[in-house]
């Protein structure tokens, strides 16, 4: 079509002019069709092409979300953000792109199309031409464009390939766990064990029985955990606490029941019936359930004397004694860190008369023996004197061992895993018969008996404990009484010491006895301004109105020889028993508080810090003794 | 009226259990004298953390016996257990002069309780066979007994490990219970 319309020939209309005019229109009209053509197909490439962007879009926030959950690497996340606004971006681009190529060609075309016949025909050859490199041109920035963006993100790949390689390293390893736990988890559920942690915490299935009438059957999770027992019937509820303190219930096992493997919970509420799946983990079960409730009580003990005195209960008068500071001085001196008789570790409980510490199933062969020979307390659940404590630290198991075991050849020392007939036998030769101790005869003759009690005595006025505890150990008596009628307690108190006074006390010295010159132990402890043991004596029902060959009670002893804290002691005293006489025996509940508090004080005082009681009696004696004289003791209605 | 007698009947034919609970200082022989009454036999028994229950029948009474540990954390704890209790046993070591009072402090703060106004008192001086044990007139008086108005009591004589005196303390709570 590289011809035009002659207009000289056009004016003359020659039949030259027609067919040419022809053979133009012609053209022109193939070439329109073709325009349209392309123009059609132009139309129907963007609008797909807006579709597929629409789609895209759709595609890759769903591809967002399927990441999503990696948000917790931080690395992978920055990588995929990157590359989720680069692909956002090129859905960007691929809109422009479809943008400029319809104004390329569609527009640019629709345009020729309204122009005239000669000016389409000059414009027509540019046009199309143009169109199409504009559509090139686009063609050409998109990829560019997408090619610089790529290259851009080409360290955030490399980091991302990294990171994958480490992820792949650690799936493989995480696989090869995983298949030996399966491993594990296979054997496991053969036996079916309950899974048990450290801390003593119990967890698995359990059958319980309904307590309604139709006492239906239903296997549920239980677990036992800090002081309660909860379960879950399916995982759709929420935990049930079964028993909600551990402490008020008891396990039983139960063989009256239709079913095997059986045991009960019960507390004073309700009972409950619970089978396992074999003997063995029945037997476990109870096990755990029980050490959780000794625990129960552990963990109690131990928070109540952290929160001490809470206010609302109001706290019973007899558990002052932080317990778990002495108990650990306690349990880490001379061998009290196992029991005294079998060698188990971690002895909770103690023979006060004896200072040892020893397991519980010694100790209930100790309780057997009776009061006279051993008398146990709990080391967690009982409160405890100061100068008891001080007696297991002072003696406590070597030493006593070295009494009561000095000739052990006869027969072999049972541990921990012997039966507890090994251990009564073995235990009643200990102390009941004293078979090992040094120079014991079986019988004692009145010569070692004066004897040890000779030593006794002098190791009592010398204060040296273990001395003390071996006369004992070879007949010595406990009252003996040397020419002046003085007994070793006396004797403890001309000395002055505090822990050899508890030592025969506890042994069952007579706090009362009085010498040839009417002295009891009070007396001559007064006399002698030993304070802590006054107030020990008095604890432990020495009588105080008990007056010497010259008339002389304690009190006026101590008014005379002015010992400030004696004289406020003895009277406290008083008063406490006359209070407690004038509301008769069921007006109060033991002693007066004030009384109580002031005992308290002072034992500890003697205990812990004795000088301070010497000091005391030095610089306070002037003012405290004109305080007495005025009566100015504070007087309770 | 068939109604009415088939009440009765049942009513006189169910056992219910009588509820006991037996408490006492540690070591004082609880769970010795539950098992001699369950059992009839001397059990080796260890310290009591928690309870021990049993139901022991006697004289075509069903007793349901709760012994509970009497160690001083745990004695804090024998207020749970003081609901609907109909008879208290009250255990005591004769031997264990020098605690007597503290027993008889811990017996005295219970008697106060609101919870037990009904319960009928047996006290079990246990441990008669060992020596120096104070014998029931000394045991009465130290506990402070007599001052005790407006309920029975009783003081036995025991000794769990050979059954002496336990079931003559059984008749007596049984002939208390049955006055109701």
């Amino acid at each position: 079509m590289d011809y035009f319309l002659d207009f000289q020939e056009c004016i003359r209309d020659s039949p030259v002019f027609r067919l040419s005019l022809e053979r133009c229109e012609n053209d022109l009209e193939e070439l329109e069709s073709r325009m349209e053509k392309v123009m059609r197909l132009c139309n129907k490439m963007v609008d797909d092409g807006q579709v597929f962007c629409t789609s895209n879009q759709l595609f890759l926030s769903a591809l967002a979300e399927l990441t999503s959950h990696h948000k917790n690497n931080t690395v992978i996340e920055n990588c995929l953000q990157q590359f989720n606004q680069a692909l956002q971006e090129m859905i960007h681009f691929h809109t422009m792109l479809f943008d400029q190529t319809r104004r390329a060609i569609t527009q640019q075309l629709t345009n020729l199309l309204t122009q005239y016949l000669n000016n389409f025909l000059t414009q027509q050859k540019l046009d199309v031409l143009n169109s199409v490199f504009s559509f090139f041109h686009a063609q050409n920035t998109f990829f560019h464009q997408g090619f610089d963006l790529l290259k851009d993100l080409e360290p955030t790949m490399k980091i991302m390939a990294s990171e994958l390689s480490g992820l792949s390293a650690e799936c493989v390893n995480r696989k090869k766990n995983l298949e030996h736990q399966h491993l594990l988890v296979q054997q496991k559920d053969a036996c079916g064990e309950p899974v048990l942690f450290n801390g003593g915490a119990i967890e698995g299935y359990l059958f319980k029985r309904s307590r309604r009438k139709n006492k239906t059957w239903k296997r549920c999770w239980f677990s036992a955990n800090h002081n309660q027992l909860i379960y879950t019937k399916s995982h759709k509820e929420q935990p049930l606490v079964l028993f909600d303190d551990l402490r008020l219930c008891a396990v039983k096992s139960l063989d009256s029941v239709d079913r095997r493997f059986c045991f009960e919970l019960l507390s004073v509420q309700k009972s409950c019936v619970l089978q396992a799946d074999s003997e063995e983990l029945k037997m476990a079960w109870m096990n755990a359930v029980q050490s959780r409730i000794d625990m129960a009580y552990r963990e109690r003990v131990q928070s109540e004397h952290t929160q001490v005195k809470d206010g609302s209960l109001p706290a019973p008068a007899l558990a002052p004694a932080p317990l778990l500071g002495p108990l650990s001085t306690v349990l880490r001196s001379h061998g009290n860190h196992r029991c005294c008789d079998c060698g188990e570790a971690e002895p909770r409980w103690a023979s006060v008369n004896l200072g040892i510490t020893v397991c519980i199933e010694c100790s209930g062969i100790h309780r057997s023996l009776g009061v006279h020979l051993s008398k146990v307390r709990s080391l967690t659940l009982d409160s405890w004197d100061p100068e008891q404590l001080k007696l297991l630290c002072v003696l406590g198991n070597d030493v006593i061992n070295g009494i009561y075991e000095h000739h052990l050849s006869e027969m072999e020392k049972p541990n921990s895993d012997s039966s507890r007939q090994q251990k009564e036998v073995y235990i009643r030769m200990k102390y009941v018969e004293r078979k090992f101790v040094q120079g014991c005869d079986p019988h004692l003759t009145e010569t070692i008996q004066q004897w040890a009690g000779r030593r006794l005595y002098d190791a009592a006025l010398g204060g040296d404990i273990v001395s003390m505890a071996l006369a004992l150990a070879q007949g010595g008596d406990v009252n003996w009484t040397n020419p002046e009628g003085r007994t070793p307690l006396i004797g403890a108190a001309i000395g002055g010491s505090l822990v050899a006074c508890e030592f025969l006390l506890q042994n069952g010295a007579n706090a009362n006895h009085r010498d040839q010159h009417g002295h009891a132990a009070i007396h001559t402890a007064t006399t002698r301004g030993h304070t802590g043991q006054v107030c020990l004596l008095l604890k432990r029902g020495a009588n105080q109105y008990a007056a010497d060959e010259k008339g002389k009670d304690p009190l006026s002893i101590a008014m005379e020889t002015a010992h400030a804290d004696i004289v406020t002691l003895l009277r406290m005293a008083r008063m406490n028993e006359e209070m407690r006489e004038s509301e008769g025996f069921f007006g109060s509940v033991g002693d007066d508080e004030t009384f109580q508090d002031i005992v308290r004080d002072f034992s500890n005082m003697a205990s812990h810090d004795p000088e301070q009681l010497l000091r005391r009696h030095f610089s306070t004696q002037d003012e405290s003794q004109e305080e007495w004289r005025d009566g100015k003791i504070p007087e309770k209605s | 009226m068939g109604n009415f007698f088939s009440t009765i009947l049942s009513r006189l034919i169910e056992k219910r259990p009588v509820r006991l609970l037996m408490v006492g200082l540690d070591a004082a022989g609880k769970t010795t004298v539950l098992y001699k009454l369950k059992l009839g036999e001397v059990v080796t028994t260890i310290p009591t953390l928690g309870f021990n229950v049993e139901t022991v029948d006697y004289k075509n009474i069903s007793f349901t016996v709760w012994d509970v540990g009497g160690q001083d954390v745990i004695r804090r704890l024998w207020r749970h257990y003081f609901q609907n209790t109909m008879g208290l046993i009250f255990v005591v070591d004769s031997s264990d002069r020098e605690r007597i009072l503290e027993a008889a402090l811990e017996l005295q703060k219970m008697l106060e309780e609101d919870a037990l106004r009904d319960a009928t008192v047996l006290v079990l001086a246990n441990k008669q066979d060992l020596p120096n044990a104070m014998p029931v007139h000394e045991m009465t008086e130290k506990l402070g007994l007599h001052a005790m108005k407006g309920r029975s009591w009783y003081v036995q004589s025991t000794c769990a490990i050979n059954g002496t005196g336990l079931y003559e303390g059984l008749d007596w709570m049984t002939l208390q219970i049955s006055k109701r």
